[in-house]
C-alpha cells in the first residue's frame, strides 16, 4: 500500500541511483546497471528538493494540483526499482562522488598509420610507469597480423589492464584470426576492423572480448570527438570523474602517428616528439593537465544537459575554437528541446590553439 | 508547458537500441539498459548462468 499518512515512510532512492537536471528533462541514472530512464524535471524536483518527505507531504507541497502525476511517478520509481520506502532515511547516506586515482595516467591512445615508426617497447614501458591501465590503439591503415603482434608484445608483461584495437581492414584479420589473437593477448577488450568490406557484430565471445568489423572508415584522428548516447558511459567512475574532471582528457595522454605526444591527438599542441621526449616530461609540463579539469559544468549548453556525467565530451572539435568551454561540435542533441538532430554542426578544431601557444 | 509532465510522453521513452547503434550488449530482453563493459557482457549474457561450476562451488 502506498503510504499517504502523515507518519508514512519516505521514499529513498537507492544510492547508485543519481538524478541529473536537464534543461528540458532529467536523467535519472543507475550507475550500478550501467542504465538510465529520462524523467521530468518535476519527477528531479521531487527526488531532490522535496527528498525527505511523505507523499502527503509532497502531494500538499503542490496544491493536490498534481496528485495523480505524483503517484504514477513513484510507482514508476519502485517498478523501475529506483528506490524503496523506508522510516529512517538517514541511515541510507548518499554515495560518495570524490573521484580520485592513484595513477598519474589511467588511460592513452596510440594512433599508427603505415608511416609510423613508433619504439613501441619504449612507449608502453612508459605508460608503465606511469600507472596507465587502458590503451587504444588505432590503426588508421590496415596492420597485418605481425604489425598488431608487435605491437601487443610489447604490452605482454606490462600493467594495462585492457587494451582497444580500433584497426583498418586487411585481409588477415579475419574473425579467426582476431579471435586467436584475443586469446594470445588476454589484456584485449574490444577489437573494431573498419573500413571492412561489410559490417559484422557477432555476439560477445565465451571471454568477454567484443569483435566488430565496421564499413565506416577510421582513417585520421578527425573521425573521434562524436557524442553519441552509444558512447555514454553510465559509471559510477565516470559519474564522479564527471563532477570535477574532463571526462575524455582528464589523465589521459596519446601519441600521435608521427610520434607527437599530446593530450589527445585531434588538439594541436605537441609536448614533445616521443622520440626524443619520454611522456613523464611531457606529463611534467606545467600545461598538460590544463585541460583536464573542464568538466561538464563549466561548458556551454552540456551545462544544461542531462547527459553531462555519462557523457565522453570532446574538448578537441568544438563550436567555437577560441572558446574552451563552448559545447562538442559533433553533439548533435540539444537539451534545450530534448532532440537529437540529424547531424552535428561541422567540426572546428581548437583553432585558437597552435602549436607552442599556451592552453 | 506543465510543471508535473505524464511519463508516457515521447519525451521520457527509453532509447531504442537502434538508437544506442554503437553498444555491443544488453541486459534482459527488449530494449533493456545497454552496456558496452566487456566484462559486463561476459557476465550477463548467458540469461541462465551454470552456479555450480562458479567461484567455491568450481
Amino acid at each position: 500500500m502506498k503510504p499517504d499518512a502523515p507518519a508514512a515512510p519516505v521514499f529513498q532512492l537507492f544510492a547508485c541511483c543519481l538524478p541529473v537536471k536537464g534543461a528540458r528533462r532529467s536523467l535519472l541514472c543507475d550507475v550500478q546497471r550501467q542504465s538510465f530512464q529520462f524523467i521530468p524535471n518535476g519527477l528531479y524536483e521531487i527526488l531532490t528538493e522535496h527528498a525527505g518527505k511523505t507523499v502527503a507531504e509532497i502531494k500538499a507541497a503542490y496544491g493536490h494540483e498534481y496528485d495523480e502525476e505524483i503517484d504514477e511517478y513513484f510507482d514508476f520509481l519502485l517498478q523501475n526499482e529506483f528506490g524503496f520506502w523506508c522510516d529512517d532515511p538517514e541511515r541510507f547516506p548518499p554515495i560518495d562522488l570524490t573521484w580520485e586515482t592513484p595513477e598519474r595516467i589511467t588511460n592513452a591512445i596510440l594512433d599508427v598509420d603505415a608511416r609510423s615508426d613508433h619504439d613501441y617497447a619504449r612507449i608502453l614501458a612508459e605508460l608503465d610507469d606511469l600507472g596507465c591501465k587502458a590503451l587504444e590503439v588505432r590503426c588508421f591503415h590496415g596492420p597485418t597480423l605481425a604489425e598488431l603482434r608487435t605491437i601487443l608484445e610489447a604490452a605482454r608483461y606490462g600493467r594495462l589492464r585492457s587494451i582497444d584495437l580500433l584497426v583498418g581492414f586487411h585481409p588477415e584479420l579475419t574473425a579467426e584470426a582476431l579471435a586467436r589473437l584475443a586469446i594470445e593477448h588476454q589484456r584485449i577488450s574490444r577489437i573494431v576492423v573498419h573500413s571492412a568490406p561489410e559490417g559484422h557484430r557477432p555476439p560477445p565471445s565465451s571471454t568477454g572480448v567484443i569483435f566488430e568489423h565496421c564499413t565506416e572508415a577510421v582513417s585520421s584522428p578527425a573521425c573521434c570527438g562524436k557524442v553519441h548516447p552509444g558512447y555514454f558511459a553510465i559509471n559510477l567512475e565516470t559519474f564522479a570523474e564527471a563532477q570535477r574532471h574532463n571526462t575524455c582528457l582528464n589523465r589521459k595522454i596519446s601519441v600521435d602517428a608521427r610520434g607527437e605526444i599530446r593530450n589527445c591527438p585531434s588538439l594541436p599542441r605537441s609536448f614533445g616528439n616521443a622520440r626524443e621526449t619520454s611522456l613523464h616530461s611531457a606529463l611534467a609540463h606545467r600545461d598538460f593537465a590544463a585541460l583536464w579539469s573542464i568538466n561538464k559544468d563549466q561548458i556551454d549548453v552540456c551545462r544544461d544537459c542531462e547527459f553531462r556525467y555519462v557523457c565522453v565530451d570532446c574538448r578537441a572539435y568544438i563550436q567555437d575554437g577560441r572558446d574552451l568551454y563552448s559545447k562538442p561540435s559533433k553533439c548533435a542533441y540539444d537539451p534545450y528541446t530534448a532532440e537529437w538532430h540529424s547531424s552535428a554542426e561541422q567540426p572546428a578544431a581548437l583553432a585558437g590553439v597552435q602549436k607552442g601557444d599556451p592552453i | 508547458m506543465k510543471k508535473m509532465e505524464k511519463l508516457s510522453g515521447e519525451l521520457f521513452r527509453p532509447l531504442t537500441c537502434d538508437e544506442q547503434k554503437r553498444v555491443a550488449g544488453r541486459f534482459g530482453g527488449g530494449g533493456g539498459p545497454v552496456t558496452e563493459t566487456a566484462v559486463t557482457i561476459f557476465e550477463t549474457y548467458d540469461p541462465a548462468p551454470d552456479f555450480t561450476h562458479d567461484g567455491d562451488n568450481e
